[in-house]
């Protein structure tokens, strides 16, 4: 063990103890961000059972509108490589689906194992086409609110009469040729409502011919932390383990809220997949995990490694739609959220039990 | 460290006659007995108690993308509501992988297996089966739909190569065995079709199911895969899917192959197309072929939600769907469909589906070949089994509910005349022996000396409800995890798979092929150990050859 090494540990020893002082003392805690891989989300859940805190995670939206709609009203989806290989009919449906097109290049490959494809068509409704797509035939942007053009399209694609005008008819009849579509959509341009009608369109069009939907993933493994509560609580997130046992609840256990109204009198935030500290987090005592180099303002503040940069990491993977092993680009010795994590947990309960 | 199971009544088919007896264990494995003037270190007084192997669920949704998409459309069907106990975080959790381990082992179980292994969801599932505390746990690769096993069948490549196809995704995803859902059925689905026979074929593959399962039945054999080809049929829910069965064991030859929830497709027709029982169908076919297993994926009632990578079958079932809502995800083989449905006593449809079920376990002929399962959570929760087996035990128990079945149920099928019981005999093999044995895991399912130390034991109660629900003890690997129907703290099991050789070949060509059609290479589907905290969870089987 190097001298560098030594000195890290001793300071991390240093930041865990602070971090246990502030934690025990607090009546209700809140862990928050939770931007980390699978292993980082398992243990802050473990944490959160041992502490009867609550758990949120950043992309708030992902949670509040796409979670959402999944529970209250189901859906139909399909994956990234479906989308792109399958799908004659791409949707491209508001300005954070047409920027994600860009972005992530998921269209500009024209080859597929479905050699029946042929070429594919695009609509963009509310934003432009997005260029980013190879082997376009046919294209059509309507521009507009995003929801209001849907609503339009669901009545006319229904055979409902609907204040439509000749794009709106052309692309009902896009949609309904169609042999295989894919509505491409961000949750931050819906509320659920707006989302939940995309979600009854795409089923009533299934009536007739095959279509699908493509959200976009959470930002700051969102996805990947919704799975692990799933599976671990039962539920998604927000979760709170007040009462020894999980309960989901996404009005109670929101963060911001649970901060501003003066209910969590501590807050863990975890950063190693971003986002920084809000806001909202600054009259709140707080023990901060974030990559080495954050200039964070924290009570405490624990540099972690970055899942997949300085430590390997199983997390979701946005191209191929499912959990990964990735392996540490840049290997460091910047200790793991769930290692961290972990000695606060081992630390707390020592104390209780002490007592 | 040795330890005496003294006094208790051993019920141990695949061994011998039921005796009181003495069972002696050593370091997690079953001896004969001690060294000359040895004591044991550990005695466990079971007088009066039944004493059988740990318990072996063959097909039981217990983790993977789908469960997973299960929890997040029914945040409504399980709420938690007792606190954890001390040291067994989210152990109260309904509906967790945590809450799934400590309630199979309360009831006695020791090995379960998830049947839908998706290769392209290999990493989830087996961080799902991970987090399942106190049993061993396998996992059936799902194979047969994918593009590219189809389209070496469009191609005619040869046997060779669909062997070779079929072993690089049972090893990759860490497979017990394979399993075919629908053959060819959710890909005929992504192309536009909603119905799918055995000799139907995939629009642009060309391939009917029949060839793919004929083409999956001789790489199973090829590979030397213990477990027979595990078979979801076409028609499943369809009256009139009793031809299907009968023409698909026939188109078996001879061949080993399990049939999954039977249950479902033991549904014949009258003459004015309605719904009655085909059970008698279905056995009289199962008779006659020793080289078929089933296990039954009986109904019981109540809430629950259909699980099923059959995406056909879950969009026809969508408007049967309890609450109204449902998911249905085009994956990049099957996918997944997930409809909540609701089992009613009052629905005589539901009653007879449960009556079928009945049918199958007591017009068997043999225990070694017809399985307890309730397709786990499609026909109703495992939790359901105790009352399932009191149900078979005990035909004053099963009167009862016959009784209660309305007249439209009753007229269609021969339950009411059934007399036969089964005896702990029969259980201890259809919930042990058999499994252990279909699943060709030959070191658990009795009690010879050798054979791992899973061991259940159960209070001898009339009451066989309670008496199942409630395991008075039982030891895993020799080490006692829970006492008096209650788990005793967490303890991780073994995930158990095969590791078949693959054709550098076919690596090349299967790396290209997902490279082309994901933009990444078969790292991301991989599933090493290293992704996995502490002890690493998994166990290599071997294969037959």
């Amino acid at each position: 063990m190097s001298a560098d090494t030594h000195k890290e540990m001793a300071g991390l020893d240093d930041a865990v103890s602070r971090a246990v002082g502030l934690l025990a003392k607090a009546r209700l805690p809140l862990i928050a961000g939770l931007g980390t891989d699978v292993d980082g989300v398992r243990a802050a859940l473990r944490l959160a059972h041992a502490v009867g805190g609550a758990v949120d995670h950043a992309a708030a939206a992902h949670v509040a509108v796409d979670l959402r709609v999944a529970a209250d009203a189901g859906n139909m989806t399909t994956t990234a490589a479906e989308a792109r290989n399958r799908a004659d009919l791409l949707v491209i449906a508001g300005p954070g689906a047409a920027a994600f097109v860009e972005r992530s290049g998921l269209f500009t490959v024209a080859e597929t194992p479905y050699s029946w494809r042929g070429e594919r068509q695009v609509l963009a409704i509310g934003c432009e086409i997005p260029r980013a797509i190879s082997a376009t035939a046919e294209t059509l942007a309507i521009e507009g609110d995003v929801r209001s053009i849907l609503r339009r399209l669901k009545a006319r694609a229904g055979g409902r009469p609907a204040a439509a005008d000749a794009a709106i008819e052309a692309a009902a009849a896009m949609l309904k040729a169609a042999k295989f579509g894919v509505v491409v959509a961000d949750p931050e341009d819906f509320d659920r409502f707006g989302l939940e009608l995309l979600h009854a369109l795409v089923k009533e069009l299934n009536e007739t011919t095959r279509f699908s939907t493509l959200t976009l993933p959470a930002p700051h493994h969102g996805r990947g932390a919704n799975l692990v509560s799933a599976w671990t609580t039962g539920a998604r997130l927000r979760v709170g383990f007040g009462r020894g046992y999980p309960e989901q609840d996404d009005w109670r256990f929101d963060a911001e809220r649970l901060a501003r109204s003066g209910e969590v009198d501590a807050l863990v935030w975890i950063g190693a997949l971003g986002p920084d500290l809000p806001d909202w987090a600054a009259d709140l005592a707080t023990v901060a995990l974030v990559p080495a180099g954050t200039s964070t303002k924290a009570d405490v503040v624990i540099e972690v490694g970055v899942p997949g940069v300085d430590h390997d990491a199983v997390m979701t993977d946005v191209v191929r739609d499912g959990l990964s092993f990735v392996e540490a680009s840049a290997p460091s010795s910047a200790p793991r959220v769930d290692a961290v994590i972990a000695r606060i947990a081992d630390a707390l309960a020592s104390r209780s039990g002490g007592e | 460290m040795l330890t005496l199971l003294k006094g208790g009544r051993v019920v141990d088919p695949a061994n011998g006659p039921t005796a009181v007896r003495d069972l002696w264990i050593r370091d997690g494995r079953i001896v004969a007995g001690p060294a000359e003037g040895e004591t044991p270190d550990v005695v466990h007084d079971v007088t009066g108690k039944i004493v059988m192997a740990g318990a072996i669920d063959v097909h039981s949704h217990i983790a993977g993308g789908n469960v997973t998409m299960s929890r997040l459309l029914l945040p409504d069907l399980h709420v938690s509501e007792d606190p954890a106990s001390e040291g067994m975080p989210f152990g109260t959790a309904r509906w967790s992988t945590w809450e799934t381990g400590r309630l199979y082992a309360e009831m006695g179980f020791t090995t379960v297996i998830e049947p839908a292994l998706a290769p392209t969801q290999a990493m989830q599932t087996h961080q799902e089966l991970a987090d399942i505390p106190m049993i061993d746990r396998g996992a059936l690769a799902v194979v047969g739909n994918d593009d590219h096993f189809l389209a070496l069948l469009r191609e005619g490549e040869g046997p060779a190569a669909l062997r070779d196809h079929v072993a690089y995704h049972l090893a990759a995803s860490r497979g017990i065995g394979i399993k075919v859902i629908n053959a060819g059925g959710p890909a005929a689905f992504h192309s536009g079709l909603r119905t799918f026979d055995l000799d139907d074929e995939v629009p642009h593959y060309g391939a009917t199911s029949r060839q793919i399962v004929t083409a999956l039945l001789d790489t199973a054999a090829d590979i030397g895969i213990p477990h027979p080809l595990h078979i979801h049929a076409n028609n499943l829910g369809v009256p009139g899917a009793t031809k299907t069965i009968v023409d698909t064991i026939a188109a078996a030859e001879g061949r080993p192959l399990h049939f999954a929830h039977i249950q479902f497709y033991s549904y014949g027709k009258d003459a004015e197309g309605g719904m009655v029982s085909g059970a008698e169908e279905v056995v009289r076919a199962f008779a006659e072929a020793p080289n078929i297993t089933m296990d039954v994926g009986q109904v019981m009632f109540g809430d629950t939600v259909t699980i099923s990578l059959d995406l056909m079958k879950q969009w026809g079932g969508r408007g049967y769907a309890s609450p109204k809502k449902w998911m249905l995800q085009d994956g990049d083989a099957e996918g997944g469909g997930i409809v909540p449905l609701a089992y009613k006593r009052k629905n005589w449809v539901n009653q007879l589906q449960w009556a079928i079920g009945m049918e199958l376990f007591l017009l068997s002929p043999d225990p070694w070949r017809m399985l307890l399962t309730t397709d786990h959570p499609n026909g109703g929760s495992f939790t359901t089994y105790p009352k399932i087996m009191h149900l078979l035990m005990d035909r004053e128990e099963r009167r009862a509910w016959v009784e209660a079945m309305p007249q439209a149920a009753r007229d269609r099928t021969g339950i009411a005349e059934i007399e036969r019981e089964y005896t702990i005999e029969e259980i201890a093999i259809m919930t042990r022996a058999a499994p252990a044995k279909v699943l060709g895991l030959g070191d658990r399912g009795h009690l010879a000396p050798g054979a791992t130390a899973d061991v259940s034991v159960y209070d001898d109660l009339a009451d066989r409800t309670a008496m199942f629900s409630s395991a008075a003890l039982v030891l895993k690997g020799g080490r006692e995890v829970v006492r008096g129907g209650r788990a005793l703290g967490w303890f991780s099991g073994t995930t158990h798979h095969l590791a078949p050789e693959t054709d550098p070949a076919m690596r090349r060509r299967i790396a290209s092929y997902l490279d082309a059609r994901f933009g990444v290479g078969p790292a991301a589907f991989a599933v090493p150990e290293a992704a996995f905290a502490g002890p690493q969870p998994f166990k290599v089987e071997p294969c037959l050859k």
